[in-house]
Parts: C-alpha cells; sequence; structure tokens
C-alpha cells in the first residue's frame, strides 16, 4: 500500500469514525446530573418540606457535598450537612427546619464517583393552602 | 493553575506507566530471539526506561491528587481533610490503592537489578503497572457509568493497548539506534524479525484502541454539535487527527523501512530516517496522552453547552421529507459510490482522479443538500425540565407577549402579523427536524430580524425562554395528539407525558416516579359529574390496581370531594397541570378555537403507560363510548401491560 493510498484509507477510516460517532445510540453516561428531588424543581407546596432530598443519576459523596438553601431575599437558612439517604448512595438528604411561607433557592454542590464537582440550583415555594401542586 | 499540575502529573505518570510496560512487552516478545545476553547487559536503558520512571510514577502519583483541591474546599488546608478524603470518598480510596500499587513498582524495579531476584521482579513490574493502569477508570468518568462492566472493560482495553504501544516506541528507537551505530552482536535479519513482531503488535493494539476509543468516546458524544462545539469533541477530533498521523507514520515505517531492514540494506543508511519517524510518532503519542488526560478532566460533551459556529447543519431528517431534496440526496449518494468504486479500483490516474472529482462534486452537493440554518444555539440543551409548571408559565408568557404577532391561539395570525415583513410562524405545526428547541432559543433570544421578530434576551430570563419552548413543544404536539383515542395503539409510544408534583400526605412524589411501576389514569374532572366518576374509580380501585394501574384525580377546586377515596386527588393546586395537559386534549373533530390556546372539556382522561408515555385518552364530551364503561377501560390496560420497553423513557429536557 503506498502512503497516498493510506493517506485515502485513513481520511476514509477517520470520516467513518466521525459518522460512527454520530449515528450509534449514545449510551448512558457519566457524570453526576440530578434526576428526581423533594420538593421537586420550582414546585408550590401548601406545606412545608421536612427534608431536601436530591437523586443523582451516579453515586455522590456525602461527606464532601454541601446543600444550601437560601429564602427569598437570599439569606441562608442554617441547614445540617448532607447526609446519605440510607443505603441510597445516590440521594442526599438534608432534614429542614420549619420553613416559613415564601420562594427558596436549593443550591447544591455534590462530589460525584468520577471525581468530578457538579454544582446547580432550583427554586420552590411554599405557599398557603389553596394552591397545591404544579 | 492546581487543576493544571495535577493534569500534568497524571498525563506524566501515563507515560511513565506506558514506558515500563512497553518496554517490558518489546524486550520479552519481540526480542525474545535475541537471548538473555543482549537484554541484561543493557543497564543504561534499564535504568532509563524501568527504575526512573517507576521511581517517577510514584511522585507523580502523589501529584495526581492535586486535582481534588477543589472537592475539599476550606478543608484542603487541613491534613484531616486530606486523610478523610481520601479514606471515605471512592476517588480519594481508587487514589490510594493505586498508590499503593505504584510504591510497589519502585522495589519491583530495584529488584531486576539483582540476579536471584531478577527473573520474578521483570514479570512483577509490568503487572503491577498494569494493575496501576486498571485501577485508573475506577476513579474516573467510567466510575459513574451506567453499565460499569462495560465501561471499565472498555476503559482498561484502551488504557493497557495504548500503554503497550506508545510504551514500545522508545526502546524500539534505541535498539535501532544502537544496532546501527553499534552493531549489538545480533544480525540484521534478526533485529528485522524483532521489529516486524513489534509491527504486527502494534496493529492489533492499534485495532484495540480504535475501537475501544470510539465506543467510549459514543458515550459522550450525541450530535455534531456535541463534536464540534464542545471543547471534549475538540479534544477528541485533535486526538483522532494525531491518531491519523501516526498511522501514517507507523505505515510508512511498515512499508520502507522494514522491507529494507530485511533485504540486507545497510542500517546504518536507513535507519536514520527510521528513527526521525519514530521521533515524530513519540511526540505525537504523548500528545495524544495529553489530549487523554485532559478528557479525563473535561466534562463530557453531553452535559456541555455546545457551540455551533457554522452557519448550517446537516440532518437527514429534516431534508429527507422534501421530495426534491430526496432525489438530489439519492443522486449524491449513487455517484458518491461510484466515486469510491473509481478511486478504489480505477486501474489508471486518469480514472481515478476522475472519481475523485465526481466524489468531491457528490460529497458538495450531500452538503447542500442535507444543509438546514443552523445558530450558535443550535446544539443547545435545555437545562430547563419539560414540567407542567414549565409549560403553563411559558403559556403565560407568550400570552403576555407572543400574540400580538403569532395570535391568541398561536395560528400565527395576530393583528400585527400582515404589517410584518414576513408572516409570522404558524405554531400549531407540527414541531420537525428542521428546527432543534436551540434554534428556538436562539430565535427567542436574538430574534428573527428578516421576519421581523425582536429578541426576548432583555424581557425573559433564561428560564422563562425554554418555558416558552417547553410551552410551544406542548401546543404543537396537541396537534398531532389529534389522533388519540380511547383505544391504545399497541407498540406506538411517542407523545411523553409531560411530569409533575404531587403532594400527599405520604410525602411528596411526582408523576415520573410511576415509571417501571405502573400505567397511571390521569383524569381531570369538574362539572356535575366529576363526583360520581370519581366514586365509580374508588370502587372499580381494586380492579385498577390488578392491572397495575394508580389513579391521579386533578378536580376543580369548588369540586366536594367525597371522603376516603382510595386514590390521590389533586385539587386546586391542578391549574397548572390542566393548562397544560388541556393542550393535548383536541380532537380530529375539534382543533379548538382558533383564538384560545386552550380546551373547554370538563372532563378528559389519559392512559399513561409505565415507561411514561401518553397511549390513550377519553374526553367525555366528545367519546360517548369511552371508560365510564369500565369494561372497555381494563383492555387498553391489559394491552399496555403486554408491551414490553419499547422505547427509552421520555427525555426530561425537550430538543
Amino acid at each position: 500500500m503506498t502512503t497516498r493510498a493510506l493517506l485515502r484509507a485513513s481520511v476514509a477510516t477517520e470520516a467513518a469514525a466521525l459518522v460512527f460517532l454520530l449515528v450509534l445510540p449514545t449510551a448512558a453516561s457519566a457524570h453526576a446530573g440530578m434526576i428526581s428531588s423533594e420538593p421537586g424543581r420550582r414546585a408550590v407546596l401548601s406545606i412545608a418540606p421536612k427534608q431536601i432530598r436530591l437523586c443523582f443519576n451516579e453515586n455522590v459523596e456525602a461527606g464532601f457535598s454541601k446543600v444550601l438553601l437560601e429564602d427569598g431575599a437570599g439569606k441562608a437558612v442554617v441547614l445540617p450537612p448532607p447526609a446519605r439517604d440510607g443505603a441510597k448512595t445516590r440521594c442526599l438528604i438534608v432534614p429542614l427546619p420549619a420553613l416559613a411561607n415564601g420562594s427558596y433557592t436549593v443550591k447544591y454542590k455534590v462530589l460525584s464517583v468520577d471525581g468530578h464537582i457538579v454544582e446547580y440550583g432550583y427554586g420552590f415555594r411554599i405557599q398557603a393552602a389553596g394552591a397545591v401542586n404544579d | 493553575m492546581i487543576e493544571a499540575v495535577a493534569g500534568v502529573c497524571r498525563w506524566m505518570a501515563a507515560i511513565s506507566g506506558s514506558v515500563i510496560i512497553g518496554t517490558t512487552l518489546f524486550r520479552y516478545f519481540c526480542l525474545r530471539d535475541l537471548g538473555p545476553h543482549t537484554a541484561r547487559t543493557d543497564v543504561r536503558s534499564e535504568l532509563l526506561f524501568w527504575l526512573l520512571p517507576s521511581g517517577l510514577l510514584l511522585l507523580l502519583h502523589i501529584g495526581t491528587l492535586a486535582g481534588q483541591f477543589n472537592a475539599l474546599g476550606e478543608r484542603a488546608l487541613t491534613l484531616d481533610g486530606w486523610t478523610q478524603f481520601i479514606l471515605d470518598t471512592h476517588v480519594g480510596r481508587v487514589w490510594m490503592w493505586r498508590a499503593a500499587v505504584a510504591l510497589l513498582v519502585v522495589p519491583a524495579a530495584v529488584l531486576t537489578r539483582y540476579e536471584s531476584t531478577r527473573p520474578m521482579a521483570i514479570a512483577l513490574l509490568p503487572a503491577l503497572v498494569a494493575l496501576y493502569i486498571c485501577l485508573g477508570p475506577w476513579g474516573g468518568h467510567a466510575a459513574g457509568a451506567e453499565n460499569l462492566a462495560e465501561a471499565l472493560l472498555l476503559n482498561v482495553s484502551h488504557q493497557i493497548a495504548v500503554a503497550l504501544w506508545v510504551g514500545g516506541l522508545p526502546i524500539w528507537a534505541i535498539t535501532v539506534h544502537r544496532f546501527s551505530y553499534r552493531h549489538l552482536g545480533l544480525s540484521q535479519s534478526r533485529l528485522a524479525d524483532a521489529l516486524t513482531r513489534f509491527s504486527h503488535l502494534a496493529t492489533g493494539l492499534m485495532a484495540v484502541i480504535v475501537v475501544s476509543g470510539l465506543l467510549l468516546a459514543d458515550n459522550y458524544i450525541d450530535t455534531e454539535g456535541d463534536l464540534l462545539g464542545t471543547r471534549y469533541g475538540a479534544l477528541l477530533l485533535v486526538k483522532l487527527a494525531l491518531l491519523g498521523s501516526v498511522l501514517l507514520l507507523a505505515n510508512r515505517l511498515r512499508q520502507r523501512f522494514l522491507p529494507a531492514l530485511h533485504s540486507g540494506e545497510d542500517a546504518l543508511q536507513i535507519a536514520p530516517q527510521a528513527l526521525r519517524h519514530v521521533g515524530i510518532e513519540m511526540g505525537l503519542a504523548a500528545a495524544m496522552l495529553g489530549c487523554a488526560t485532559l478528557l479525563g478532566q473535561t466534562t463530557p460533551a453531553l452535559h456541555d453547552t455546545a457551540f455551533w459556529w457554522m452557519p448550517v447543519r446537516w440532518s437527514w431528517d429534516a431534508t429527507w421529507v422534501d421530495k426534491a431534496l430526496r432525489v438530489w440526496i439519492l443522486g449524491a449518494v449513487g455517484s458518491l459510490t461510484v466515486a469510491s468504486l473509481l478511486v478504489g479500483l480505477g486501474r489508471s490516474s486518469r480514472l481515478r482522479i476522475l472519481g475523485g472529482v465526481i466524489g468531491l462534486a457528490s460529497v458538495g452537493t450531500l452538503c447542500w443538500a442535507l444543509a438546514v440554518p443552523a445558530y450558535p444555539d443550535s446544539f443547545r440543551r435545555s437545562d430547563v425540565p419539560y414540567l407542567t409548571v414549565s409549560i403553563a408559565e411559558g403559556r403565560a408568557l407568550y400570552e403576555a407577549h407572543c400574540t400580538g404577532c403569532h395570535g391568541s391561539g398561536g395560528l400565527g395570525d395576530g393583528p400585527f402579523a400582515k404589517s410584518l415583513p414576513r408572516l409570522p410562524a404558524n405554531l400549531s405545526e407540527p414541531h420537525t427536524a428542521l428546527h432543534t428547541a436551540g434554534d428556538m432559543h436562539w430565535w427567542l433570544t436574538h430574534g428573527i430580524p428578516a421576519g421581523g421578530m425582536p429578541g426576548f434576551e432583555k424581557v425573559m430570563t433564561v428560564t422563562d425562554r425554554w418555558d416558552v419552548i417547553n410551552f410551544l413543544r406542548t401546543f404543537s404536539q396537541g396537534f398531532e395528539a389529534r389522533l388519540l383515542r380511547p383505544q391504545v395503539t399497541p407498540k406506538q409510544p411517542w407523545l411523553g407525558a409531560p411530569n409533575f408534583y404531587i403532594e400527599q400526605p405520604a410525602g411528596p412524589m411526582e408523576l415520573k416516579g410511576y415509571r417501571g411501576l405502573h400505567n397511571v389514569l390521569l383524569v381531570f374532572l369538574e362539572g356535575p359529574t366529576a363526583k360520581g366518576r370519581l366514586m365509580q374509580l374508588a370502587e372499580a380501585q381494586g380492579q385498577l390496581a390488578g392491572l397495575r394501574t394508580t389513579i391521579l384525580a386533578v378536580v376543580d377546586t369548588a369540586l366536594p370531594i367525597p371522603a376516603g377515596l382510595p386514590f390521590t386527588v389533586i385539587q386546586g393546586g391542578g391549574t397548572p397541570i390542566w393548562s397544560s395537559y388541556e393542550l393535548l386534549s383536541r380532537t380530529v373533530a375539534n382543533r379548538g378555537m382558533p383564538d384560545r390556546l386552550g380546551m373547554e372539556w370538563q372532563h378528559v382522561e389519559f392512559l399513561i403507560d409505565r415507561f411514561g408515555y401518553l397511549r390513550a385518552r377519553w374526553i367525555a364530551e366528545a367519546d360517548s363510548d369511552g371508560w365510564d364503561q369500565l369494561e372497555k377501560l381494563y383492555p387498553q390496560l391489559a394491552t399496555l401491560n403486554l408491551e414490553p420497553q419499547l422505547k427509552p423513557p421520555p427525555d426530561d429536557h425537550v430538543h
């Protein structure tokens, strides 16, 4: 095989590789992402939640993760450190004090099992009974 | 900065480990015919390729820990913090195990110097380094993969193959250099045999590297936006380009140098060029390892925001629907096939040139035919979940900002429509592959100047814009959902049910939480018949539970709810849920009023399968022959229960 022929083969192989990457269905990937939470993202609650529970798509390290809660004025609500939710190594829980009606923002920074840090946040609202869910 | 130091340590450690096992393989597999004499007296190369990298491996491994500085936060400044990190986290424990192995590598390398322990040490040394390499993926991206075994197998195969290939190059160069200039006391033909062995081995290793690398990359790359518009994708492309260059050089050596060596050509004449090639190959290989290190530290493309820098993208789905374009596409594919045959099988250079020209023209035609307009956000992913609250917010935002042009019914017939340079889009038309959610985000942010649409960057937050996109998706799908009926169409799930939260005495729940467990009968009720239907469903609860079905009822605030209902009833807070689901309640006979977004039903029920798809719908006012006769509902549930999972669950975000 000549170098020119090899060049052609190489270009063809790489083009095929790129097509392969785009055509093949993508498998589940690594990198922690939140898949469910309590309270839910943007939930409107009539009863103040008793805990924050965050579940991810891979194991997270409770000892090196942080969960913060801020009220509508941006004031931090004092929380204990997050703990693992029993045997569920993908979920963190944080017990909450009694929360007044209003808007809240949950911010989290978690160390996932792959050694990467993921930071994100979401809001929820507590309002008087009458408007329950969304 | 500290991340960069850790990255360099990781890179250098990878090179050190590679050199140790690559050297061992080369000496004891490729040079196996040369006898113990040659191998054992080569003290300098042993110092260079075994002892030095062994010491470096340990030091560099310690340096890699610096990469976790940010994870420790304020605890990074205390010994306790680091101890806790190493002992209590998965990554820390993997680091510790690898450190222990790296620590054992040093005495193993030293023991190769002593006659009595040499054979054992020579076997142990590469085994320990291989173990060190194999443990690496346990603490990297693979550790979080859903299919852990597969991810680890691919990573380990990839990294070991890379190490054996890369690590064999320096000893290859040294061997050729010494033979050429000093004559190591072996015949040229035996050296040629040894190098040929390495060449064959490297070919096999390269096949493993390419296949495992592509399968691994596929875990993190989904679209061309991921590949061309993210840092991860760019690094991957650089790695592929480096690999292509390496293959060219390797082939040149295989085709020119090895035959010359075999034919007895003077090694002194041909070696310098071969050594130059291998020198370049080593540089490229080191760069590839650098790319791999960076990839390990980079957010995978699937989780990054893709920036599309070209004015067009290429979409088969978007263009195949156009019959004229279909002709061009098929023609281009056909001529590309002819061109490939001409280039590959053509006996004269004229034919090959002709094939090249036809091929270029075909690729150009394909690029043109498959191209659709694109924007920097075209491959951007939404970070606002497809929730009813988002759809309802989006609907409110639409009513506040968009009805002037797009019309209060979304049909593109607002009062200002005719004054615009171009008629606004009729939003009831099906969403097509022609536009991505990212395209819509771009238009909402920056407007469509040619059509007279303003940008809403200063009026709506990013979340607001995704809310509007979520609403538009549901609104448009509502017109496709007109075909829904009380009967399940078997094996055709296509419409994802928008998710929502439910407050229950036992704690909060979400619709998505029923996936994999139960079908959900989602009932929207108001008016005089509501109470009767609730009672009827309460009586049928046992039967429905037996058919793996949960009832969720959303009722009007004013409705007195009978006590003791054995299922969840959402009252009052159900407005956003209905505000979204009513968009999915148009029928073939009733598209809704042209000046309204919603419908005016009093009683609608949706059947959601256990994988999260809306599969059937009963509208009491429209379908007289419906689920009020429960014996007509039960067969639908039985049909769903017999179905296996046909598609992945609906995505949490729109695309």
